[in-house]
């Protein structure tokens, strides 16, 4: 019979396997809970989640996905191991710690200027060509999945739901919505076309964070309807005039191609966007 | 930019023929030709071969087929019955063979192999692009590039989201030449007339052009205007005009060698007439003979029907209508023309016809293609 645990039990037993020192509770995200810990000076991210039959598929490809990574805009996974511990299963990452917060606390703080905007585009936009070569999909871009190192060293994490595309599909065909976070997800990830999904999957929601921080509300709704902006996404509407006009104006334009509503329509690949988002 | 030879039986004498020097390149079929009869044969073109792209068009459309001289090439294989079609090892021999015969004849370029799916879905396409990126993976230390061979039913691009889905698919692949096929149920020398199928083709052909694909539509006839006129680079056409047709039933005819027609190929109506419909043409003065004889071609065959030595001239019609296309390629590459004007003026010649009262011999030549070009042009 498992024992319930808590899993801040679980993340001390954890530091105290590799002696280390636990700090503090960092939160909670969608499968795992995150905590900061210590170890020779050196500052970590420790995540913790119960395994379920249906999750550790997706644990395993992340680990696999980022142990081929490296790229200064994709987050350092340094260990993912599953765990057994009082009869229950977890599974335990430990990643860098980014000290500099989330994209989305710094918007909400008002903290981000357009420099900052096309700087985190440039860096997370050839962080996709990275994944672009290893044939992987992040599927989650949006501003709680963008933290930073330092001021304005943008990373990408959280490869919870990467895509592999050379390697068989986890998600069901049958569903209605593939995985992925509604606001900020493509045309073919709201209607679970998996076929279509590639690094133009990417580039979208890419796209639509770096339009809402420069225009200051979600690009595909300026009435600030949120289901609207899904909505249109999923009936695979073009960026309303209103927004592709703010956006010329802030010096962002290249963004609504990469939110076109097929891939193909896109940036086909990551030079080009990246080309187009620094030379304007 | 380009058009293409699509070689079929006895076509080398055409290749580097003076007034068809506008052809860039060639499709080699091997159903036409063994590897050692084409590798001789390319290089008997001595320095002509260096202006031309060679592409080989490996012929796996229907793969039980034994058609001519298929049997002679390695990557034919007798399993396609019991292979496992879904099997990317199996597609890897394919390709790997279809490279070595490619390196052996002298090709340019290779159409990645695809055969013809009971249904062409998105999973489909799939698979089409994970085959031509194993054979450009393999082809990298060759000199030998590839091409995504892209087949289309016709009918079914005409569903709003369907060339856009597929050109999605296609442009994930890294190989950015296409190799466009349009598939359909028709019959030689019958038009194609469904505006929707013929828009939505041409929004694929556009649509893959924008994405910075090089587009090559294969078995292009008449229709080649339309393809053209939506963005493609390349275009092929051969002798035999029914080769742009695309049909289930090409595989299971006999070779018709030279038994074909002779047709003359009218730019003014845009359409392609017996001898006895440009005979009544010439009568009602329908068709001008000085400006037809711009064609070398037309103006030979003229000579010939004022003779009424009733002397042959399928050779001659061969040549007219490849000069026609080779022409018309460069006319609205070159924006000398559109494929609007030429058909708005083929308009005006079948308008002029029925007031004249007059009808073709050919109870399906009546040109109403012409206007479904025309709509299709508009909705695309």
């Amino acid at each position: 019979m498992p024992i319930q645990m808590d899993l801040a039990d679980v993340a001390a037993f954890v530091c105290k396997q590799r002696s280390c020192s636990l700090i503090a509770d960092l939160g909670v995200g969608a499968h795992k809970r995150a905590y900061l810990i210590e170890q020779d000076g050196a500052r970590f991210a420790l995540k913790i989640a119960p395994i379920t039959p249906s999750l550790k598929p997706r644990f395993e490809r992340e680990a696999t996905a980022l142990a081929g990574c490296k790229h200064p805009s994709v987050a350092v996974l340094h260990e993912s191991v599953p765990l057994s511990l009082g009869g229950n299963e977890f599974w335990v990452s430990i990643e860098e710690y980014l000290s500099g917060g989330t994209l989305s606390s710094r918007v909400a703080a008002g903290q981000v200027d357009h420099a900052l905007v096309r700087r985190i585009g440039l860096s997370l936009a050839d962080a996709l060509d990275h994944l672009r070569e290893r044939n992987l999909v992040h599927r989650d871009i949006k501003p709680a999945n963008v933290l930073f190192r330092s001021a304005d060293e943008a990373v990408l994490t959280d490869f919870g739901i990467v895509r592999m595309l050379d390697a068989p599909t986890l998600t069901q065909e049958f569903l209605p919505q593939g995985p992925g976070t509604p606001l900020y997800a493509s045309a073919e990830q709201l209607l679970n076309e998996m076929v279509l999904i590639d690094w133009r999957t990417d580039q979208f929601g890419l796209a639509v964070v770096l339009a809402e921080c420069a225009i200051g509300y979600h690009p595909f709704t300026p009435e600030g309807d949120v289901p609207l902006a899904i909505s249109r996404v999923a009936k695979r509407q073009a960026v309303p005039p209103e927004s592709c006009e703010k956006l010329a104006a802030a010096g962002f334009g290249s963004l609504i191609k990469a939110m076109a509503p097929w891939p193909v329509q896109r940036y086909r690949y990551p030079k080009d966007f990246i080309h187009s988002l620094s030379v304007e | 930019m380009a058009a293409y030879h699509q070689m079929g039986h006895d076509s080398w004498n055409l290749v580097g023929e003076d007034e068809l020097r506008s052809y860039r390149g060639l499709v080699l079929s091997p159903v036409n030709n063994g590897p050692a009869e084409m590798a001789e044969k390319l290089g008997a073109l001595g320095s002509l071969r260096s202006a031309l792209d060679v592409v080989l068009d490996p012929q796996f459309y229907k793969p039980s087929s034994d058609r001519g001289s298929l049997p002679d090439w390695s990557h034919i294989t007798n399993d396609f019955e019991t292979a496992d079609l879904g099997d990317i090892d199996w597609w890897a021999d394919r390709c790997r063979k279809l490279l070595q015969e490619g390196e052996r004849v002298g090709a340019s370029s290779i159409a990645s192999p695809a055969i013809i799916p009971r249904t062409f879905d998105p999973d489909y396409y799939d698979s089409v692009v994970a085959c031509a990126d194993l054979m450009d993976n393999m082809a990298q230390e060759r000199q030998i590039s590839t091409l995504v061979t892209v087949i289309v039913r016709l009918a079914e691009v005409a569903q709003p989201g369907f060339a856009e889905r597929i050109a999605s698919i296609v442009t994930r692949s890294r190989v950015n030449r296409v190799y466009l096929v349009f598939f359909d149920d028709g019959s030689p020398r019958a038009q194609r007339t469904d505006v929707d199928a013929l828009a939505g083709g041409m929004r694929l052909i556009r649509t893959l052009e924008s994405a910075g694909s090089r587009v090559l539509v294969a078995f292009s006839g008449l229709d080649m205007l339309l393809w053209k006129s939506a963005g493609a680079t390349d275009v092929a056409t051969g002798k035999f005009f029914n080769l742009r047709r695309f049909v289930p039933g090409r595989w299971d005819d006999a070779d018709d060698g030279g038994r074909v027609l002779p047709y003359w190929t009218d730019d003014d109506f845009v359409t392609w007439l017996r001898e006895d419909d440009v005979r009544l043409l010439l009568k009602l003065g329908l068709i001008d003979a000085d400006r037809a004889a711009v064609n070398p071609f037309s103006r030979e065959i003229l000579e010939l029907l004022q003779k009424h030595g009733g002397e042959p001239w399928v050779r001659l019609g061969w040549r007219q209508y490849l000069y026609w296309f080779g022409q018309r390629e460069g006319d609205i590459e070159i924006g000398k023309a559109t494929a609007r004007e030429i058909l708005v003026h083929a308009d005006q010649h079948w308008t002029a016809l029925d007031q004249r009262g007059a009808y073709l011999f050919e109870r399906t030549n009546n040109g109403e293609w012409v206007r479904a070009w025309l709509n299709a042009l508009l909705l695309t």
